[in-house]
C-alpha cells in the first residue's frame, strides 16, 4: 500500500487554512471607529459634563419652526450650552442624534451660534442650532435627543454625550425663536 | 543492478489526487486548474460579487431614488446672473453664464446628505460646478439633514454659448449605497455606485411638464 505524501498534504492544508483564514479577517476587519473612535463621557442636561477637553452644560432646549424668523426644512431645536475649555484653546464641533438620525449643526446663523474657540477660565454661552424632522420632535414624541460635543477631531479623544430626556422640563416649544448673541464672561 | 532504496520509494509514492489530475492532462491544460484556483480565491475576497451596470432612465417631474436621497428633478435655466431670496447669488461673470437646475430632494437616510455632487452634469464642456442653494431663499446648503426635504438649485458656471434655450443637458445621479469606511476614518458613508446609475434629460429654459 502506497503511503500518502505527508509533506505534500501537510502543504495543501496549510495553504487552505491561511486563505480562508484571510478571507475570514477581511470580511471581519475591525472599522476605523473600532480602533481609533472616541472615548464617550456620559450626561444629563441641566449638569455639566466634563471630558479632557471641554465642558459643557445644556441650560435650555427650544424647539420652533422658525429661527430668528427663518423657516425650518423641518422644525429647529435650539440646544443651549455652556461650554468651557478645560487645559488649552479648542474648537468644540457639536451634533445631535435624534431617535435613529444624526444632524450636524445648522451653519444659517453661525455668526451666532457656538462654534468659535473657547478658552480656558472663559464660560462660552450660546446656542447650537439643528434643523430636525418634526416627527421626531413634536410634542409627545419619545424619541431621546442626545446632544454629542467634541474639540477638533475626536479620534482617541473624549466626546461628551449628554443626553436630553422628551420629557425633560427644560424643552420648551414656541413659534419663533430669537437666537441671543454668544457671550463670554470669565469664570 | 538492484533498485536504489530512494527509487523503490519514489516509485510507490501515491501521487496525490491533484498529481493525478495533472498527470492525466497535458501541462497546457493545467490552465484549468489554475483558472478554478484563481476564482475560489476571488470569490472568498469578494471579487466575484454582482456588479450592476445599468443606466435608469427618469423623466423630468418623475420621482427617482439613488438610495440615499428621493428626488425629482424639475427644470432647467440659464441665466447671466443668479438671484435667490432677493440679493445675488452668483455675480454676472464675462464669457460665463450660469446653469440651474431645480430639483427637490428629501434624505432618506439617517446622516446628513451631502449636495455637491448628487446630481452630475455630464457633456457640457468647460463647466464648473458653483453650489447648491435653497429655491426658497437662494442660501447655499452644503448638506441635508435626514427626514428633510428641500427644494433645491443646482448652479454651474457654463462658458456662455455652450447653451442656448432649448438646448438639452443630460443628468446623472448615481446610485449610492451604505458603506464602513475601512482606509479613512470615519463610520458608515453614502459612496457613489461606479457603473450603476439614474439619467435625465431636461430642456434649458423650458418649463416642467
Amino acid at each position: 500500500m502506497r503511503t500518502p505524501d505527508v509533506k505534500a498534504l501537510v502543504s495543501a492544508v496549510g495553504v487552505l487554512v491561511v486563505v480562508a483564514a484571510a478571507a475570514l479577517v477581511w470580511h471581519n476587519l475591525p472599522t476605523p471607529t473600532d480602533l481609533y473612535g472616541p472615548f464617550e463621557v456620559r450626561g444629563r442636561a441641566g449638569e455639566a459634563v466634563q471630558g479632557r477637553a471641554i465642558s459643557a452644560t445644556v441650560t435650555s432646549v427650544r424647539i420652533a419652526p422658525r429661527v430668528n424668523s427663518v423657516q425650518a426644512a423641518g422644525n429647529w431645536v435650539v440646544i443651549d450650552t455652556t461650554l468651557e475649555a478645560i487645559r488649552s484653546t479648542e474648537l468644540p464641533r457639536a451634533d445631535l442624534v435624534a431617535g435613529p438620525n444624526t444632524y450636524a449643526a445648522s451653519d444659517r446663523f453661525s455668526l451666532d451660534t457656538l462654534g468659535d474657540e473657547i478658552s480656558p477660565g472663559i464660560a462660552q454661552r450660546g446656542s447650537w442650532v439643528f434643523d430636525v424632522a418634526p416627527a421626531l420632535v413634536e410634542a409627545g414624541s419619545s424619541a431621546p435627543l442626545l446632544l454629542r460635543i467634541w474639540a477638533g477631531s475626536d479620534i482617541l479623544d473624549s466626546r461628551l454625550v449628554i443626553d436630553i430626556p422628551a420629557d425633560d422640563p427644560r424643552i420648551a416649544r414656541t413659534e419663533d425663536v430669537d437666537l441671543a448673541e454668544r457671550t463670554e464672561s470669565a469664570r | 543492478m538492484d533498485p536504489q532504496p530512494g527509487t523503490q520509494t519514489a516509485a510507490t509514492r501515491r501521487p496525490s489526487r491533484v498529481g493525478q489530475w495533472l498527470a492525466q492532462r497535458r501541462v497546457s491544460q493545467w490552465w484549468k486548474a489554475g483558472l478554478a484556483a484563481v476564482l475560489a480565491i476571488a470569490a472568498l475576497f469578494g471579487g466575484l460579487d454582482r456588479v450592476d451596470n445599468t443606466a435608469t432612465p427618469f423623466a423630468p417631474g418623475e420621482e427617482f431614488s439613488d438610495g440615499q436621497f428621493l428626488l425629482t428633478v424639475d427644470r432647467a435655466r440659464l441665466v447671466e446672473e443668479l438671484r435667490g431670496g432677493g440679493r445675488v447669488v452668483g455675480r454676472e461673470t464675462p464669457g460665463r453664464s450660469y446653469l440651474g437646475v431645480v430639483a427637490t430632494l428629501r434624505n432618506d437616510g439617517t446622516t446628513p446628505g451631502r449636495l455637491r455632487n448628487e446630481l452630475d452634469l455630464r457633456g457640457v464642456p468647460d463647466d464648473m460646478f458653483y453650489g447648491v442653494f435653497r429655491l426658497r431663499d437662494g442660501s447655499p446648503i452644503p448638506a441635508l439633514g435626514p427626514g428633510l426635504t428641500e427644494e433645491l438649485v443646482f448652479a454651474w458656471q457654463v462658458p456662455a454659448g455652450a447653451l442656448r434655450q432649448g438646448s438639452a443637458i443630460t443628468i446623472r445621479v448615481w446610485k449610492k449605497s451604505l458603506k464602513q469606511l475601512m482606509v479613512t476614518y470615519g463610520g458608515k458613508e453614502w459612496l457613489d455606485s461606479l457603473t450603476d446609475y439614474g439619467v435625465t434629460e431636461l430642456v434649458v429654459g423650458a418649463p416642467s411638464p
